[in-house]
């Protein structure tokens, strides 16, 4: 009964980085930003064949949450330059970078299961624990999210951090006042794929490989469980930004723990993305029932 | 703050629209002169230029000939930064000029450019704030994110963002038009505390009785010329009516008896 559980927590805390990229862009700079689906693989590569040729593992995940911030600048100044449509910028980098993280890593996928990873100072805490549940792993990603949500959260709430979030909230405004609203979507774009790819450097250490297709499916599951957090959690009593982070990660862990069950109870994996789709509508249409206003626009 | 500050010099302004092969003249070529601290009425029907003439101030369209110069500069050389430290837009619809997914403490604060530089503590903005908006009803409400305002009080959020700008140039889009009598009354004392700091105000309008009662001069901007600009008490509804209403719909009264 508690495997599915450990699975399910374990998943949602590697994805919820990614979700939360998601989240971020969508909710506060407006931008459907389709990298992560390409920024989360391309850290994993990255950082999988710098750790493997030799690098310390401090070194190679700094170099692969960079390229991840890398992916998501590059979105950002194809739409500004170029006028180009959101999802459209979004879809060109995730070409890219599938063709490069493939160059980067030479095959399809590497392995690192020799490899040492942050997962290995928590073996101990671990071992002192049922063997189906993986106590050590959990508190370390817990740890890492507080963290990160700390700083994500004293960043957006520094002046540079509010002039970021009047850019998304509300671009003309934001000019009126003198702000750059072109380099605030490109530096944000660059933040919340750092995240992204941060969430692929975790996922290979977990799983012990890098493979090109890790980002398949991100985007699903990240709306999915983007858009349940934001169900679950009370919006008024909280500021915008700091909902949409914890609304993030409660949806991610509570998707995959919600997945691991179904899996366990008989859902075909196969079925999986259609059941993601169909749960994501049903919670879209209830929420409009509710007369909550927060899915369909972010702005009025 | 210098009062000194805020003069608006336009010479020749022409700005055009073209679509498939029609041009349309916005602004013909008009010249004008605003002193530092004046508080301008500029009135006219829809689709006269006025939005047209307050974008072209502000930066947020070019024009295609002419020149508008802040305080002895020329727009065109300066950056959008530079610009937006003179010149404030405020927007015909209130939805556009704050931002809703932030709290009215992060909208003021994003626009207290003296804040940002550092010094003040968060008490002594929370105290700053609430003095500014609770003459409007609205300084309990610091925490609550913008979009719970309704329309009127973001409007009046927005003028209350003007106060703390340092632009000693405020362009005001019909900010009076999407309001209830009461708010209406609010935002002009609004309007009126600005030009007492020594703003010079340009104001857009659609109501002819508004322009004759409100700031120091008026004008009258009829397909994209000026027709009419006096200033103070030689401001009177006949001569203002023929030049306002030559091509109006025939005998409807507007005007307050």
């Amino acid at each position: 009964m508690l495997v599915p559980l450990d699975i399910g927590l374990i998943m949602g805390l590697l994805l919820a980085w990614a979700v939360m990229a998601l989240a971020l862009a969508f909710r506060l700079l407006d931008f459907p930003d389709l990298t992560v689906e390409g920024s989360l693989p391309l850290g994993a590569a990255v950082f999988a064949i710098l750790h493997k040729s030799g690098a310390s593992m401090p070194v190679a995940m700094v170099y692969a949450i960079l390229s991840g911030g890398v992916a998501g600048a590059l979105t950002g100044f194809i739409h500004i330059r170029f006028k180009l449509n959101k999802f459209l910028a979004g879809i060109i980098v995730v070409a890219i970078t599938y063709s490069l993280s493939l160059r980067i890593m030479g095959a399809s996928n590497i392995g690192l299961l020799q490899a040492t990873s942050v997962f290995d100072f928590v073996e101990p805490l671990n071992t002192a624990f049922p063997e189906s549940f993986h106590f050590g792993t959990i508190v370390l990603l817990v740890a890492f999210l507080i963290l990160g949500s700390f700083l994500i959260l004293y960043g957006l709430s520094t002046r540079y951090g509010i002039r970021l979030r009047v850019a998304g909230s509300n671009p003309d405004y934001a000019k009126a006042l003198g702000i750059n609203v072109p380099m605030n979507v490109i530096a944000g774009l660059a933040i919340t794929n750092c995240l992204a790819a941060f969430s692929g450097v975790l996922l290979s250490m977990h799983q012990g490989f890098a493979d090109i297709s890790m980002g398949q499916g991100v985007l699903i599951l990240a709306l999915a469980a983007m858009t349940i957090g934001e169900r679950l959690l009370p919006e008024k009593h909280l500021p915008f930004h700091v909902f949409v982070l914890c609304a993030a990660i409660l949806g991610s862990i509570a998707y995959q723990v919600l997945v691991a069950y179904a899996v366990r109870a008989g859902l075909a994996a196969t079925d999986l993305k259609l059941a993601t789709a169909i749960m994501v509508l049903l919670v879209v249409a209830f929420r409009v029932s509710r007369n909550g206003d927060l899915l369909a626009e972010a702005h009025q | 703050m210098s009062t000194h500050k805020g003069t608006i010099e336009i010479k020749g302004l022409t700005v055009t629209f073209s679509r498939w092969r029609q041009t349309v003249k916005a602004i013909e070529g008009v010249n004008l002169t605003v002193p530092a601290g004046q508080w301008m009425v500029v009135v006219g029907h829809n689709g006269s230029g006025k939005s047209t003439l307050l974008r072209a101030i502000s930066g947020l369209l070019t024009p295609n000939g002419g020149e508008i110069r802040i305080d002895g500069d020329s727009l065109g050389g300066l950056s959008s930064a530079q610009v937006a430290e003179r010149v404030f837009h405020v927007h015909q619809d209130p939805l556009l000029g704050t931002a809703p997914t932030l709290t009215l403490f992060e909208n003021l604060f994003v626009a207290d450019a003296a804040a940002q530089n550092g010094g003040a503590s968060r008490n002594d903005l929370l105290d700053k704030y609430s003095d500014l908006l609770r003459p409007l009803g609205l300084a309990d409400r610091l925490k609550q994110l913008a979009r719970y305002l309704s329309g009127g009080e973001r409007q009046l959020l927005a003028l209350t963002v003007a106060r703390l700008r340092p632009a000693a140039v405020m362009l005001l889009d019909e900010p009076l038009a999407a309001l209830d009598p009461v708010k209406a009354e609010l935002c002009l004392e609004q309007i009126k505390a600005l030009n007492d700091e020594g703003k010079t105000i340009l104001q857009v309008t659609h109501d002819p009785n508004l322009a004759i009662s409100a700031g120091d001069r008026t004008l009258v901007l009829r397909q994209g010329r000026f027709a009419y600009d006096e200033v103070g008490d030689r401001r009177e509804a006949d001569s203002l009516r023929k030049a306002w209403s030559l091509d109006a719909g025939g005998g409807i009264s507007i005007w307050k008896k």
